[in-house]
């Protein structure tokens, strides 16, 4: 059997997944290096191919400019470049950044592709890229075409009403996939995640003034929505599987769930470890003493430790920020009225 | 992912799960979903709207004597030998696999020892492993000793096993022979210094 490439794989760090045409099926090849799994989806029996437009490539983007922009920043300070080691390797960096971003650019807008079968719809997770989907559609559709015969637009139609009304017990809004059987898929109100979000922003922004006004109710303040945050990005996290978010929210909530934890066990080793070193250890004899001692340090006193609270507050601002401007930009089309969706229906069928 | 399809569900949102209006599968352009506002698009084949289900035909009855009958049913009429055993088949009999007519048996049997290619789901790829076994201990050093020969074993003992289905050369095998072989001369040479 001779198989040919289709443009396009999805690597992870232990997965890689390709897909091959050959004479009569497609193949779809998921490696680990050492083992292959293959499916095969035979062209006679492939009712359509489904795409789906995604805001990956915007995402990307938005990812990559804003680090370059960051790696670029000690070089915009210190404006000869040449002189500080720190600015010449982010000169570099942000150089590298933007050679992502150019090549992100270049490779054109994402989408996610997947075929339907008979009995299952398969996702092809190869095919990212709207350039690529194109090229494999043009490949594909002779082939198909050459099994099934070809399908005029009208014939389509007929059918499609054929099939609606042959089947009146399927309402023409009800779902497919398992686990929302008998119920209307769920458009998230996306309440608790502009929440979480908020909350994200209102964390950097207490950290960043207790860097330079740490005291108790600040401490205190910090503490409480610290908890609050914790508790809204994990009812985010829980509640936005299988719901109708942009995937580049539920990405960025994720991230914030890493930054929050991430940083809150590094500031709670470090806090533990000046503690320790310092030969303060009475502080740990209960809860109240140690919080007492967190709200009277000085973090001017360790550079390290305002360097991992700068970190948490850029990052998180980034977080905040993008995951809220990416929830605007999703909730304006929901609003838009029926009519007009019914004009971009009919603009699309014209 | 593999997402099943409930039955008479046309096309659906590969977002929601809604089903998709009948004005979006028919547009050449991506149009919103109703239901969450991801733009679909779907290319759609003729097998969507007619929905056969290819399912084997009864074999027909002997009309008489003279005709060839299949192997596994005497009383139904031949309509094609075998391509791997040559055993007459009737057409309830009659598998098509990858342009070749086979009988339920032969198919069976291939896939049992994975001689049919259009049946395999999975192959490891030994060339690799062996590859890996002799390159990655390189950098433990001490313990080539012991990967250096399994490596070599490994593909020798594999060089004709069935490997992965798509193109693949034999350049892996010969390279994990030749490392395992150089690490193999590196470890003598060193021992019989040591010892003399």
């Amino acid at each position: 059997m001779h198989y040919t490439r289709i443009p396009g794989k999805k690597g992870g760090l232990y997965r890689r997944c390709t897909l091959w045409m050959g004479d009569d099926h497609l193949l779809a090849v998921e490696s680990t290096g050492y083992t292959e799994q293959y499916r095969r989806l035979y062209y006679k029996d492939m009712q359509a191919v489904i795409i789906r437009e995604t805001s990956r490539k915007r995402d990307l983007g938005i990812l990559f400019a804003s680090f370059a922009f960051l790696a670029a920043l000690p070089a915009l300070i210190h404006l000869d470049p040449l002189e500080s080691p720190l600015s010449l390797a982010g000169i570099l960096t942000s150089a590298a950044f933007l050679s992502l971003l150019l090549v992100n650019l270049y490779k054109g807008p994402t989408c996610t592709c997947s075929i339907q079968m008979p009995v299952a719809v398969h996702g092809l997770p190869s095919l990212r890229r709207r350039k690529n989907v194109e090229l494999f559609l043009s490949l594909l559709k002779p082939r198909v075409e050459k099994l099934q015969g070809k399908l005029s637009r009208d014939e389509l139609r007929a059918g499609l009403y054929r099939l609606t009304v042959s089947s009146p017990q399927v309402s023409p809004m009800s779902p497919i996939f398992g686990g929302l059987e008998g119920s209307q898929p769920r458009v998230f109100s996306s309440r608790i995640h502009g929440l979480a979000f908020g909350f994200l922003l209102l964390d950097a922004a207490l950290t960043w003034l207790s860097i330079h006004h740490n005291n108790l109710l600040l401490t205190m303040l910090n503490t409480l929505v610290g908890m609050a945050l914790f508790a809204l990005l994990i009812t985010g996290a829980a509640r936005q599987k299988r719901s109708s978010l942009p995937a580049a929210v539920k990405t960025l909530l994720w991230s914030g769930i890493m930054v929050f934890l991430s940083y809150n066990l590094i500031y709670w080793v470090f806090i533990y470890a000046i503690f320790i070193l310092g030969n303060q250890v009475e502080v740990f004899r209960d809860q109240w003493s140690l919080f007492s001692a967190v709200a009277e340090l000085n973090p001017v006193d360790h550079p390290t430790l305002i360097k991992v609270m700068m970190g948490y507050t850029i990052t998180a601002f980034i977080i905040g920020l993008s995951a809220l401007l990416a929830l605007a930009m999703d909730r304006w089309p929901r609003k838009t009225s029926g009519a007009e969706l019914t004009m971009r229906t009919s603009e699309g069928l014209q | 992912m593999i997402r099943p399809v409930r039955s008479g569900v046309i096309v659906a949102c590969p977002q929601c799960g809604a089903t998709l209006p009948n004005d979006v599968i028919t547009a050449t352009v991506p149009l919103p979903c109703r239901h969450c506002s991801a733009e679909v698009q779907v290319e759609a084949f003729p097998a969507l709207v007619k929905r056969w289900t290819p399912s084997g035909q009864p074999g027909e009855p002997l009309r008489d004597d003279s005709q060839a009958s299949c192997f596994y049913h005497p009383d139904k009429l031949a309509v094609v030998p075998c391509s791997n055993c040559g055993r007459f088949l009737c057409s309830l009999c009659d598998i098509e696999l990858a342009s070749e007519r086979l009988c339920p048996a032969c198919v069976e049997q291939g896939r049992q020892r994975g001689r049919l290619d259009r049946l395999v789901t999975q192959r490891t790829l030994h060339d690799q492993v062996a590859l890996s076994l002799a390159f990655i201990p390189l950098l433990f050093f001490w313990i080539t000793l012991v990967t250096a020969p399994t490596a070599i074993y490994l593909a020798v003992r594999n060089w004709n096993s069935p490997s992965s289905i798509l193109p693949r050369t034999k350049v892996r095998f010969v390279l994990a022979i030749l490392i395992g072989a150089l690490q193999i001369l590196g470890w003598t040479a060193f021992l019989a210094h040591s010892l003399t």
